[in-house]
């Protein structure tokens, strides 16, 4: 038998199907979330059993999460993507006390228990600050493809202070660093540190320990990694496929 | 229920089509018992009133509360009655100025100075910041805009709606006097006091002090009293300072109504402050403690103490039938909510309708609240001379003191309702709750060691963002799992 997560993001769905027999992630599959959330998230369902060669009848429970899981309206149920990240996380790192989530509409941290279970956590307010959304409208800005944020940034050896979290705001700050013919990969880790230093911020007033998963679209960025392990002056694990972690909760759930 | 004439349905949270479909079952003659400004009409006429509030809940919506439609309702009579009374208040104010009355804007202090303006006869005490938290004013962006017209926009948080109605006219009579405090108050709301001024024939203005924590105090030298409700700690100085103020109130009151009060009045005044109190008292204990009525009916009898819904008879019998109707269902062991709805205690000061109707959709239910209104909850000492027990109820408020004495009511209230979470919700531009929101979660977590969730919530909106939404969910999943 097998259960099934989506996790319907505001830029990515994500499924994850677990044979529910061995315990093992069997199949995932990730497309973009446009306009039509429910449409999308049916049509991911669709392609990954399909890939996964796993007849409807077979696919069992299965669990919506993230910011349109009220959309699936075939779920069985639906649990946030705060929860459905800690049971993700946790399956794959058992010692995780404390886990960043940095996708594209909201950030978060989430703090757990010894046992696993979330005993706190944190969401970004209201607009693109913090999020992944701040790195790729900034990656239009310079004209770098998101992909190669990470790889520029380990490549800067000054990055530049940029004071501004909004989006606005900071684009000004870029366009008077390239007028005044700033390395790019300076403004690249600058905006690592900046949006690493808002998360810090997220997270003082919480009780974390470690051990600290990074996970989310951003986590894939190892520029981001190193960025939020100097903020926060402690290693930051980045998590064992961090897209899906909250769709393979959801299936755990 | 009423003998031989309507029976509740078992209790229940109903949509707004539920009730109006539900409203065509009650009877006629049932709907036009029910009067404001009943006695003003008897004594004059003779006649039989013609005051009713009794209306399809349709109506409410007609008059621009369409965000109504979006809640969820107690389904009892009694329930039915409130949203009339509270609703019917526009009208009602404007009546009262026909029937020869003279209506008072009281701003600022909520819930001290209408228990003396209500003691004089013929004067009637309203508060114009009370409309803002009412819900037909997170449908539209009239009043807002009007108040950023007239000077205060978006940085500061939305009680300014208040001015924009002082601007429009047509929600309540343009007051002959009003009595702003101020000092110690909202900073916010202290510019919307400023500017709403040329809108008042005439403004009187009253210093709210800060209530000092005698312990670190230099000029009371440790001497303390406590009030007589809460027991909240004070400086004798703070108080001796309020009674010269009210004493300033009462003159003007006096020159201004061409009537010299008497001491039993004032009394008289505080007796009625508190029957409507004590009557609040007994529905939170009842509501909180069994879970008999919803959060949204619940926060209208909170806010109800604020000034009576400007009908200070009607008012304690709107509340007796709420009353009879959660003791009946309490020893029915009828709820509104499932008997395992998850705990929660909240802190706020826009208390959005709209939030609390979620929370209860939710699996969870309120079981104490501080809506930054302590002061009008506070029962008065009427041991004591009447101006000097509202003073003391001033002692309790809620925005005077330090965050530690401000959540101190919600800490007692979460222990003895046995709270798993409290909710902290701030408004966007509310100065006091940039300040204050983490503050309090850090209060609340070391003294109860239970999980909080703060958040922010916008001005207005026809329903909740996602991201609240999820914030509230994964809170609720949180406390659900600590069980």
């Amino acid at each position: 038998m097998f259960k099934v997560g989506i996790d319907v993001g505001s830029i990515n769905t994500k499924v994850a199907i677990r044979d529910t027999d061995t315990g093992e992630t069997v199949a995932i599959h990730v497309r973009p979330t446009g306009y039509k959330p429910r449409a999308t998230a049916h049509a991911a369902y669709e392609a990954c059993l399909q890939e996964a060669e796993i007849e409807r009848s077979r696919a069992g429970r299965l669990v919506a999460t993230g910011y349109a899981r009220h959309a699936v309206d075939f779920a069985h149920a639906s649990i946030t993507e705060i929860k459905a990240a800690a049971l993700g996380i946790r399956h794959w790192h058992p010692e995780c006390r404390a886990i960043i989530d940095i996708g594209g509409q909201d950030s978060k941290v989430v703090v757990l228990d010894e046992s696993g279970r979330v005993s706190d956590f944190k969401m970004n307010d209201r607009c693109a600050a913090g999020t992944g959304n701040f790195l790729a409208v900034l990656a239009e800005k310079l004209q770098v493809p998101l992909e190669r944020f990470g790889p520029l940034a380990l490549r800067s050896r000054k990055p530049v202070a940029i004071s501004s979290l909004c989006v606005v705001m900071a684009e000004s700050e870029i366009l008077s660093l390239v007028a005044a013919d700033t390395p790019v990969e300076d403004i690249i880790a600058g905006l690592h540190e900046a949006l690493a230093r808002r998360i810090a911020n997220m997270m003082a007033p919480l009780d974390v320990r470690p051990q600290v998963v990074f996970t989310g679209g951003v986590a894939q960025n190892k520029g981001m990694q190193l960025a939020m392990e100097s903020a926060l002056g402690q290693r930051i694990h980045i998590a064992k496929m961090p897209l899906f972690a909250a769709a393979v909760g959801a299936a755990l759930s | 229920m009423i003998a031989g004439v309507w029976q509740d349905p078992p209790a229940q949270r109903i949509t707004f089509d539920e009730w109006a479909r539900l409203f065509e079952r009650v009877p006629t003659d049932l709907l036009d018992r029910y009067h404001y400004y009943r006695r003003d009409q008897e004594e004059r006429d003779g006649l039989r009133p013609w005051s009713a509030y009794m209306f399809p809940p349709q109506t409410f919506a007609i008059y621009g509360c369409r965000h109504l439609m979006r809640l969820k309702y107690d389904n009892s009579l009694a329930a039915l009655r409130l949203w009339g009374f509270v609703q019917n208040e526009t009208e009602r104010l404007f009546r009262a100025r026909q029937l020869g009355r003279k209506v008072i804007a009281t701003m600022g202090d909520l819930g001290a100075v209408p228990v003396i303006v209500n003691s004089f006869p013929g004067l009637v005490a309203f508060y114009p910041d009370c409309i803002w938290w009412m819900p037909f004013v997170m449908e539209s962006n009239v009043l807002l805009d009007a108040a950023a017209e007239l000077g205060i926009g978006d940085a500061a948080c939305f009680s300014r709606a208040a001015l924009g109605a002082f601007a429009k006219h047509a929600y309540f009579p343009d007051p002959e006097l009003a009595i702003a405090s101020t000092g110690v108050s909202c900073d916010d709301f202290s510019g919307v006091e400023q500017l709403a001024e040329r809108f008042a024939t005439e403004v009187l203005w009253v210093e709210s002090p800060m209530r000092r924590e005698t312990l670190n105090c230099y000029h009371c030298a440790g001497a303390k009293e406590r009030t007589f409700d809460s027991q909240t700690e004070y400086d004798p100085g703070t108080l001796r300072f309020l009674v010269k103020e009210y004493e300033r109130v009462l003159v003007r009151l006096e020159r201004f109504a061409g009537y010299t009060i008497t001491e039993q009045e004032l009394r008289n005044g505080v007796r009625k402050a508190n029957r409507v109190r004590r009557l609040t008292k007994l529905l939170r204990e009842l509501a909180y403690g069994d879970g008999v009525l919803p959060a949204v009916e619940m926060m209208m009898v909170e806010f109800g103490c604020l000034h009576h819904y400007s009908d200070i008879d009607e008012w304690p019998e709107v509340l007796e039938h709420l009353l009879a109707t959660a003791e009946t269902r309490a020893a029915r062991r009828e709820r509104v909510v499932a008997e395992d709805a998850l705990r929660v205690v909240w802190i706020t000061p826009p208390a959005d309708p709209l939030f609390l109707c979620y929370l209860e959709d939710q699996g969870a239910r309120v079981v104490g609240t501080e809506y930054v209104i302590n002061q009008s909850l506070e029962i008065l000492d009427e041991n004591k001379p009447p101006l000097e027990a509202v003073a003391e109820s001033f002692m309790a408020a809620s925005l005077t003191g330090s965050t530690r004495q401000r959540v101190a009511s919600a800490i007692h209230q979460a222990r003895r309702y046995d709270a798993e979470g409290v909710i902290v919700s701030g408004i966007l531009g509310g100065s006091h709750c940039a300040m204050e929101s983490r503050l309090i979660a850090e209060y609340i977590k070391a003294e109860l060691d239970l999980p909080v969730l703060e958040f922010d919530v916008p001005p207005h909106g026809k329903e909740i963002s996602r991201q609240i939404r999820t914030r509230i969910d994964a809170f609720l999943e949180m406390l659900t799992e600590r069980r």
